[in-house]
């Protein structure tokens, strides 16, 4: 695990005058599982998009594997796959045709890519479906077939934006497993979530983004240390550091009227 | 809650106008600008006539224009209804709350009047008032006037709210929206067929019959009520009450045929759309899958030819293959004086006659297809920016294919009237060989433009092209034709034409003069050494069309491998003013 994956530095977003990435750095190691966590709007996508080459930064290198995205933008993506929050995949392709496609697209020989294809299927349950066109998926296919299509090729580092939305817990406790297994087995996974606990169980080590800028970065141990904590969840640390504890201060407060509303 | 439905939309109007740029209230003002130039054109004929127009031929006008009134509401006004009923976004929001479903009915409703239906009330109520001022009309007739034009649109509007509300109890619920673009082609086929029926019924063209002030139309047609009324007012006649009250109650009865499927067309239908049938798919008998791991070139074709073939709506880029071969074809020998055999055994004129219509027909289309492929991308562009392939794949890949469908398609037609017109071997091998060596230039063309001027609009996706760009197309297309005609109408000139092409530009100067002296000397070598002429020709042609190729080709790769920006129409409640572009970067 010393080997990196993924290099930033200083990587930096702007919009117009609202800068949406601020200059950020960091590190995932080779086989490490991370999680990038961050609220609504923290600039958590703009990132991973600027990761995968779907964004062009305004400033600030990534490195892929030591191939930067966006000077060897074709070396870089053989190294990863990546699965978007929304997986608008080709709705009038059937899941088998879409595998088919990004296997013919990274030269998978035949062999491998039906035994490999055909063992993803039957993780997420989509076996007796694969041979459906894709447009009359639900969203939890769909998302399950992105991954499929993003694990086919045996990526090196797999991007995953939200990648539990929409998924019922059989599949998400079966991915939870498959990104722990790949990761043993040296493929380096960039995650974002909301749920908090997937992070504190799954992953290796934790980067909170806020307001486009990195406000931790560490194990889970570490990011306690940092807060003064010997115990205590992400969920707690995160609200913390994000400014959660106001909200949760007013919700208590709002509770308090209602409660005395309801006696009077 | 009729009153809050209201409204609420009233709002929506509004805040829509003020969230508007600056550069659509410029394109509001150009449009008002020339229907306004065009309604005063109208108007101002209608107003130079008006005295000399006979009663009958007044008749038919009126007749004929309420025809158009409800054909053009039935035609433009189909998907509009659809939307308005089954993809509206707010209707889920106005479904769970406590409204009748009749009461948002009658709002969209009433939002579908705001659109086609008023706008063929006003375009033809001020000709027609021009006409009433102009012929000292009485009173009665605006008032008529006004009755009898509103109640067309509203035939028409109910007309196309009642075949969406039928149509959508037998469609699968996975293809309504491609169902419904065959619907609009079809009512299209209907509306054409409508207009037709005045000259089918009587044997005469249309003018001819309103000219001679013979009845465009018999007299219980509807439409003709309306007319009668309309004469009837003009002169001050009470008799124009009864064709008006007949005219009217139609118009009631087809607004009650309309609501009464309401419950069953509108709100079923919608739940049907948006959650499925309910019905659990027969699952076909598993079979044992291709092993389809191809060339990312081939792959990426491969892939697009699915969307095609699977997407009805595709295919309606070959539509106007239809207007432009078929029907012309099938009137052609339907009119009874040609017969086959009087056109068989022309080869010298019908060969390079065709080679010509053919070559334009595929000016028209290679570009377009071509530039669809790369919109075609839309939503899921990000898959293939996310993917390890080069620009010069992706346009590789998207060019075989845009170029190899309207190839068959029009080889197939091609042969069927080379077959028809008895041409030799050599004229069907040589027409195609040429022909598929022209079109990859006029594809690659398209390919770059798709680069360009990409637009994606997620339910229509005829609509790949931003408006300027598509006129570019066309335009670059016969440009690059009218280039590589030059070898090619060498090899399809007689050498024999030699001396009168000399001749002729002897006569001329300046430009034409030294292309048709170029040409007399190449026809004249022709003449002497046909084959090496033809040869030469063959090969200049071949080197043209794939240096084109192979420029556009490189400079759509180096567009793709920079960033293509699709822009997105994302649609609201039917409007579709506002775009999202899609962020740029590499394809």
């Amino acid at each position: 695990m010393s080997k990196q994956s993924v290099k930033i530095l200083g990587l930096e977003k702007k919009y117009g005058q609202q800068t949406a990435v601020k200059q950020i750095n960091f590190e995932v190691k080779k086989g490490e599982l991370f999680g990038f966590l961050g609220p609504n709007g923290a600039g958590k996508t703009t990132t991973i998009k600027m990761m995968t080459g779907l964004l062009e930064p305004t400033g600030g290198t990534v490195e892929i594997d030591g191939y930067d995205i966006w000077k060897d933008p074709l070396e870089a993506k053989k190294k990863i796959a990546y699965v978007p929050d929304q997986p608008n995949l080709y709705p009038k392709l059937t899941g088998w045709e879409y595998l088919e496609f990004v296997a013919s697209v990274f030269q998978i020989p035949s062999d491998h890519f039906k035994e490999r294809g055909n063992k993803l299927l039957s993780i997420f349950g989509l076996t007796d479906r694969a041979d459906e066109l894709i447009e009359g998926y639900s969203h939890g296919m769909k998302q399950k077939i992105a991954i499929c299509g993003a694990l086919v090729h045996d990526p090196d580092i797999l991007f995953l934006d939200e990648p539990t939305v929409g998924l019922d817990p059989k599949s998400a406790r079966n991915l939870k497993n498959l990104l722990r297994e790949e990761c043993d087995n040296g493929m380096t996974v960039f995650l974002t979530t909301h749920i908090l606990e997937i992070a504190e169980q799954m992953c290796d080590r934790i980067g909170i983004i806020s307001d486009g800028n990195i406000i931790a970065l560490g194990t889970m141990d570490e990011l306690r240390e940092k807060d003064g904590r010997t115990e205590g969840s992400l969920e707690d640390i995160f609200l913390e550091l994000t400014g959660g504890d106001d909200q949760e201060a007013v919700i208590q407060e709002m509770a308090k009227e209602d409660q005395s509303g309801d006696s009077l | 809650m009729m009153k809050h439905l209201i409204k609420n939309q009233q709002r929506i109007f509004v805040n829509t106008l003020r969230s508007q740029e600056l550069k659509n209230y410029f394109a509001y003002l150009v449009i008002f600008a020339v229907l306004g130039a065009l309604l005063f054109l109208f108007s101002q004929t209608i107003w130079n006539i008006a005295g000399s127009v006979t009663e009958p031929v007044l008749a038919g006008i009126f007749s004929y224009s309420l025809l158009m009134i409800i054909g053009m509401v039935i035609l433009i006004g189909m998907p509009q209804v659809f939307k308005q009923l089954y993809s509206a976004t707010d209707l889920e929001f106005l479904f769970t709350m406590p409204i009748k479903t009749k009461h948002i009915f009658l709002m969209k409703y009433l939002q579908s009047f705001i659109g086609t239906p008023l706008f063929a009330f006003f375009f033809f109520l001020i000709p027609f008032a021009a006409y009433g001022v102009a012929s000292n009309a009485n009173i009665l007739y605006y008032f008529v006037l006004i009755l009898v034009l509103f109640a067309a649109s509203t035939i028409g509007l109910s007309i196309a709210y009642l075949l969406n509300l039928i149509v959508i109890q037998f469609v699968p619920a996975s293809r309504a929206n491609e169902f419904m673009t065959a619907m609009s082609f079809l009512s299209g086929l209907l509306v054409y067929l409508l207009f037709m029926l005045p000259q089918i019924s009587s044997g005469r063209s249309f003018t001819e019959s309103l000219m001679a002030g013979l009845p465009i139309l018999p007299d219980w047609v509807p439409v003709s009520w309306g007319s009668n009324a309309l004469i009837d007012a003009t002169n001050g006649s009470l008799s124009f009450f009864l064709p008006l009250i007949l005219f009217l109650l139609l118009t009631i009865v087809s607004i009650l045929l309309t609501t009464t499927l309401v419950e069953k067309g509108f709100r079923t239908g919608w739940i049907r759309l948006s959650e499925g049938s309910g019905k659990k798919k027969k699952r076909k008998p598993k079979k044992e899958r291709a092993q389809g791991v191809s060339h990312p070139v081939i792959a990426i074709g491969k892939k697009e030819w699915f969307s095609i073939k699977r997407d009805m709506r595709e295919w309606m880029a070959f539509l106007p293959l239809a207007f432009l071969i078929v029907f012309p074809v099938i009137g052609f020998f339907m009119g009874g004086d040609v017969r086959l055999s009087d056109l068989h055994g022309f080869n010298d004129i019908s060969w390079p006659i065709a080679q010509g219509f053919f070559l334009f027909i595929y000016a028209l289309f290679n570009g377009q297809i071509a530039a669809a492929a790369i919109s075609r991308e839309g939503l899921s562009a990000w898959i293939l920016r996310t993917l390890p392939l080069a620009g010069r794949d992706i346009a590789l890949g998207k060019l075989w294919i845009s170029w190899l469908l309207p190839f068959i398609i029009l080889t197939i037609l091609e042969c069927i009237v080379g077959v028809f017109l008895g041409w030799t071997w050599w004229q069907f091998i040589f027409g195609i060989v040429v022909k598929a060596g022209i079109t990859i230039g006029i594809s690659s063309i398209g390919i770059w433009i798709g680069t360009i001027g990409a637009k994606f609009n997620p339910s229509n996706p005829q609509q790949r092209l931003t408006f300027g760009t598509s006129m570019f197309l066309l335009l670059l297309a016969y440009v690059y034709l009218a280039v590589l005609s030059i070898p090619y109408a060498l090899m399809l000139v007689s050498g024999e034409a030699a001396p009168l092409v000399v001749e002729m530009g002897n006569d001329s100067s300046g430009f034409f003069g030294f292309v048709f002296n170029v040409f007399g000397v190449l026809l004249t070598w022709k003449a002497s050494h046909p084959i090496v002429v033809i040869s030469l020709g063959l090969l200049l042609m071949f080197i043209l069309s794939f240096g084109i190729a192979w420029l556009f080709l490189s400079v759509s790769a180096k567009r793709i491998n920079r960033g293509v920006t699709i822009d997105i129409v994302s649609e609201t409640s039917g409007k579709s003013v506002f775009k999202r572009k899609s962020g740029g970067s590499l394809y």
